[in-house]
Parts: structure tokens; sequence; C-alpha cells
């Protein structure tokens, strides 16, 4: 199934969501600098950005809705579908990469291959071995501690 | 004269020569492989070099060093993924032409430009580093300011058919450097409370995201460009290397971009990633019609290369004249000197010009000894492009991660380049560009740091941008540069 959306368009809106979460995220995330130099102060910059951002949102709007000026772009949905589902592996991988690495990049390995639908025995074995080796490359050649 | 031939003798023994080799070749792969990079192969051989003589080790350190900067192209040109900040650039072309079917070339580009970069620094390091080390002793906080500027003024360059979507993407980027703790008036930004945010979020964990991590899950979910995974043919047995008449064709563009990166690697704070981009754009703007940037373009190769190697060697002359380490790479040297006796500073060269001249001499004959190696280990290299695509995707998904860790042994940098390998995936749906992001991390920082610096100086006058030359001349240039794109037709296409 394929949706279609228009590229400027959906990038507008997606530049002022992101504006406007960062204008409200601002003052929380930032104290007040007391000792500002002339009216220059941590939060200028992000102010800065976050109306750059509307600023571009609103004339990406503009590009789409009165110029005219457009992409159609499709969006597969079964392969989007996929994407996420990897995403959420990404996710997996990521909490279990605190608890080790050889098993968690072993098996994400292994996942990421099954995804690209490998038949073949010999490659998700070269995976496993690349992996071991890294895990002993890191770990006993230049002593960088891996989980 | 006396100094130059104790320096020879110091130089020419064939322990130095083994380990120059050694050192190029350890910085050629580490350069190659995402997430790792020279100054972590320099960190993890510096123990090795206790046992040497000064010269010895600070030849195979700067070995690696020099090498480093060529293996980033590597993995730029061969899986569209930078191995090195500096190499960014070099896959606007370098990928490109390797997906037509001519990664030898893209190589062999990159591996001329970078050795004549690299001499080109090298003998700035010998020739001029007291002259170069004046010009950088003038860059103050306006100076830095102007230069930032100029470098984001490229993303108008970079961003392909929408200069909108290019600025939020810097503007994101620029957000991102600014996590962490404010270092003007020590506030945190955008921590939520996180104390292993307060140390920001490392660039190389974001590059690895934004280039590799968006890219493979592309591949995963068979959305890659062209919708197959792609994959690099080369006619087997052909041979596919750069010409006498390219190399002498690019030659122009290699000087221009070489001197553009000695000049902004000597000075302090900036770095081999905006010499490239730098380097990149005015090797775009002066390009002939005939000539396609951003499609597989000889040029567009050349002129990162030259510039990312140019700005190696040149970003010693800080450190050895003046005693500042000119970036980090610099600064892991500064600690090899002192572990070997050197005191680094204006009287370097008055107590030990013998070894720092030897130590001169043979970067010069390191990037000959690159340019070898990597002529022997071009097919070796090219011979990736060889790996059946799904089995390179897993193989470089997990490299990714490992490398990421590497980066500072947090987990929390693996989690960085995750997330934003999503984001950038997310944000190629709505053809936001990639390049701008990593434009706005590495020069939002030193845009703000020193626009807070300069006003402080002047006492909140902004007039201090016009009444200082250099300052004045890059702001310029970036208008210039910008009503010069404005009525040019050649724009880069993003990958």
């Amino acid at each position: 199934m394929k949706v279609q959306y228009r590229s400027n368009l959906s990038a507008g809106v997606f530049s002022l969501i992101l504006a406007v979460i960062l204008f409200v995220l601002i003052p929380s995330q930032i104290g007040v600098d007391t000792q500002a130099v002339h009216g220059i102060s941590s939060r200028s910059l992000p102010y800065g950005l976050s109306a750059l951002m509307g600023v571009c949102g609103i004339g990406l709007l503009f590009q789409s809705l009165v110029l005219k000026k457009d992409k159609v772009k499709e969006l597969n949905l079964k392969n989007e579908g996929k994407g996420v589902l990897y995403m959420i592996c990404l996710l997996a991988y990521g909490i279990g990469f605190n608890y080790s690495f050889l098993i968690s990049t072993s098996l994400f390995g292994i996942i990421t291959l099954a995804f690209t639908r490998c038949k073949k025995v010999a490659y998700y074995v070269i995976v496993v071995a690349v992996v071991t080796v890294l895990y002993f490359t890191f770990t006993q050649l230049l002593h960088v501690r891996l989980p | 004269m006396d100094v130059l031939v104790s320096a020879l003798g110091h130089l020419l023994t064939l322990q130095n020569f083994i380990l120059m080799n050694v050192g190029v070749f350890v910085g050629i792969i580490f350069g190659a492989i995402p997430g790792m990079s020279g100054n972590l192969g320099i960190t993890v051989f510096l123990p090795f070099t206790f046992q040497m003589g000064a010269v010895p080790a600070l030849l195979m350190l700067c070995g690696i060093f020099f090498g480093s900067n060529f293996g980033g192209s590597i993995s730029a040109i061969l899986i569209n993924t930078p191995g090195t900040n500096g190499a960014c650039a070099t896959l606007l072309d370098g990928f490109p032409m390797a997906k037509k079917g001519h990664p030898l070339k893209a190589l062999d580009m990159a591996l001329i430009a970078s050795t004549f970069g690299g001499l080109i620094s090298a003998l700035s390091l010998l020739l001029f580093s007291p002259q170069i080390s004046k010009i950088a002793l003038n860059f103050g906080a306006p100076e830095y300011f102007a230069l930032a500027l100029f470098g984001l003024s490229i993303i108008a360059s970079v961003s392909g058919d929408s200069i909108l979507k290019g600025l939020v993407s810097g503007a994101i980027g620029m957000i991102v450097a600014s996590v962490g703790i404010d270092s003007i008036s020590g506030l945190t930004r955008f921590t939520f409370g996180k104390v292993k945010m307060y140390n920001g979020i490392k660039m190389i964990a974001v590059l690895l995201g934004v280039y590799a991590i968006a890219q493979l899950i592309g591949r995963v979910n068979g959305n890659d460009k062209g919708g197959q995974a792609s994959s690099l043919v080369v006619e087997k047995g052909k041979k596919d290397r750069v010409t006498l008449a390219e190399v002498k064709s690019t030659a122009p563009v290699m000087l221009k971009s070489s001197v553009i990166g000695s000049i902004i690697g000597a000075i302090p704070g900036t770095g081999s990633a905006i010499a490239a981009y730098i380097a990149y754009n005015e090797a775009k703007r002066t390009a002939k019609p005939e000539e396609h940037f951003g499609e597989g373009e000889l040029r567009g190769i050349a002129a990162p290369e030259s510039a990312n190697n140019g700005a190696t060697a040149s970003c010693l002359i800080p450190l050895l004249t003046l005693g500042i380490p000119g970036d980090a790479v610099a600064a892991t040297l500064m600690g090899a000197f002192t572990m070997h006796g050197l005191v680094v500073g204006p009287k370097l060269f008055q107590d030990s010009g013998p070894i720092i001249y030897a130590m001169m001499i043979g970067c010069v004959i390191a990037q000959l000894f690159m340019y070898t190696q990597g002529r022997y280990l071009m097919p070796v290299f090219v011979k990736i492009t060889h790996i059946p695509q799904d089995l390179l995707t897993a193989l470089l998904m997990v490299i990714c991660c490992a490398g990421a860790f590497a980066i500072a042994n947090t987990v929390f940098d693996v989690h960085v380049m995750l997330l934003f390998g999503v984001i950038a995936y997310v944000m190629s749906k709505f053809d936001f560009p990639a390049v701008p992001i990593v434009l706005g991390m590495v020069l939002g920082p030193i845009a703000e740091s020193n626009l807070r610096n300069a006003l402080t100086m002047s006492n909140g006058s902004w007039s201090i941008f016009i009444k200082r030359p250099i300052c004045l001349g890059f702001i310029i240039l970036t208008f210039v540069f910008i009503i010069l794109l404005k009525h040019s037709t050649k724009k880069i296409v993003p990958n």
C-alpha cells in the first residue's frame, strides 16, 4: 500500500513543530544567565535557531501552498513498516548493548541479515565471527573495555 | 645549516623509515574504519613509543595522523560513510563516482590529492612556520566568528534544491552542538537532567548515525536510492586509474585547496573538516559549466582531500611555535612531545632544533610513503565492493556500533548514533539534506562562543566586526559567495 505526500508541505510542518517544541523547551532546559553580556545569553542561540526553523517552515509551507512548488513523494507502507520494526530492533539493541557487546551485537548482526532476507548460513557465521574478532581486538589489543 | 645536517643525521635511519611506514599503515586502517580515528590510533600507539627515541616516536605518530586523513576517504568513497570528520566533503563526489563504476579512480584521486595536500602542508610546516604562526596569532574572537559564518554559508551550497531545508538541517546541527554545559555561562543546555549529557554530544557519533545508520536502515527496508540496495560494479580487469592529463587538470584545484587547508589548519580550533568544506565550496564556485559537482566530479574529490590533508602538518605549526595545540590530534601529540622531553613553544627550535627539523623533514617523506602504500593497497580496498550488499550491511552495522563505543568508552555514544540514524532517516523522507547537520555541529559552537567573546571585547559594539581587516574580509567573502551562488545555476545534488 502506498501513501502520497508532498515533500515541502510535510517538511514545513515538521520544521514548525520542531521550532515550537524547541521554543517551549528552552525556558525549562536553559537557566537564566545572570551574567549575560550585551544581551547575548545562553538562550540567545537556541531562540534564534528556533525562530530560524519557524521562518523556514513557514517559507516551505508558502512554497508548497501558494507558489505550488512541491514534489509528490510516495511512501511504501509495507517497506516503511519493515523499517519501523527494524528501528524497534535498534532500540532493543541499544538496551542490550549495556549488558553484553558480544551477545547483543551478534544477535543484532543476525537480525540485520534476516531483515535483508539473507539465506546463506555462511554470512551469518561471518558476522558472528567478525563481532567476536572485534570484541577481542578492542579488549585485548586496543585495551578498550566493551560491556 | 649545521642544524639541518644534524637533523638529517637523526632522520635517515632504517628504524625511522620502518616506523613511518608502520604509522602510515596503521593510520590508514584507523581512518578507514568508521568510528575510529587518527586520534584514537595515536592514543593507542603512544605507549608503544615510550621505549623509542623522540624522532622515531614522533614520526610514527605523525604517520598515523597523515594516514588516517587519507583512510577516512576510503570509507567515504566506497560506502558513503566518512571514516573521519575531514572526509565528510569527500563523499559528496567520491561516492557518486564510485556508484558510476569508478571506485578505483575515485580512490586514486583521493590518494593523489591527499599526498599533494600533505606535501604542501609539510613544506609549510618546514619552511613557513614562523610566518604562518604570525597570521594565526592575528586570529581573535571576531575573526573566528567571521570564519565560522563563512563556513556556515556553505550550507547554501550543499543544500541541493532547497536552501530552506538546508537551513533547518544546519539549525538542527547547531542545536545538537549546544547540548551540554555552555562554556561561557556554565549553564546546562538541553541535558534533561542527565549527567552523561553534560559533556555534550560527540560529533563522530552523530556523523555515524546520520551517514551510516540512516543509510543502512534504508538498505534493510529496501528503500535505498534506486529502490534496490545499490551495488558498486567494477568491471574485472579494467584499469580505472587517474590519468596524467587528469592530474594536470586538477593540479590548480589541488594547489588552491592545499593552501586553504594549510592556512586553516594552522589556525587553532578549526580542523580538517572546515578546511575540506571551504575548499570544496571554492572549487564548486569556480567550476566550469561542464563540471557537475555532486555527481562524481574529479575536482569534487581533489579539493576536499587536498584541503583535509593540507590541514594535517600545518596544525602542528601553532603547537610547535606557540605551544598551542591546534586540534585534538595536536593536543595528543603535545603529550607525546612532553613524554620525550620536548617542551613545545617559542623555545623549542632553540633547545631541540635538530630533533624538530628531523621530524618536519620526516613529515614530507611520510607523504611519499603514504602515496606508495595507498597505491598498492588500493586494489585491496576496492575488494570491499565485491562483498555482497546484505553481508556488507550487517558488517557495517556492527563495526559502526563498536566504533561508536570506542569514541569515549560509553554506551551513550552508541545510543546517540542509533538515535541520529533514525532521525536522519526520517528527515530524508522529507528531503532534508544531511551535510548541513554536520556543518552546523562543527561551526555552530565556534560561531556562538566567539560572537559572545567578541562582543565582550568590544563592550557590546558590533562595529568590531567591521574594524578588523581579516574579519571584514571574511564577512565580505560570505556575502559575495551567497550572491554568486544565487546567480549560479550550479547546485550540489546531495547523496
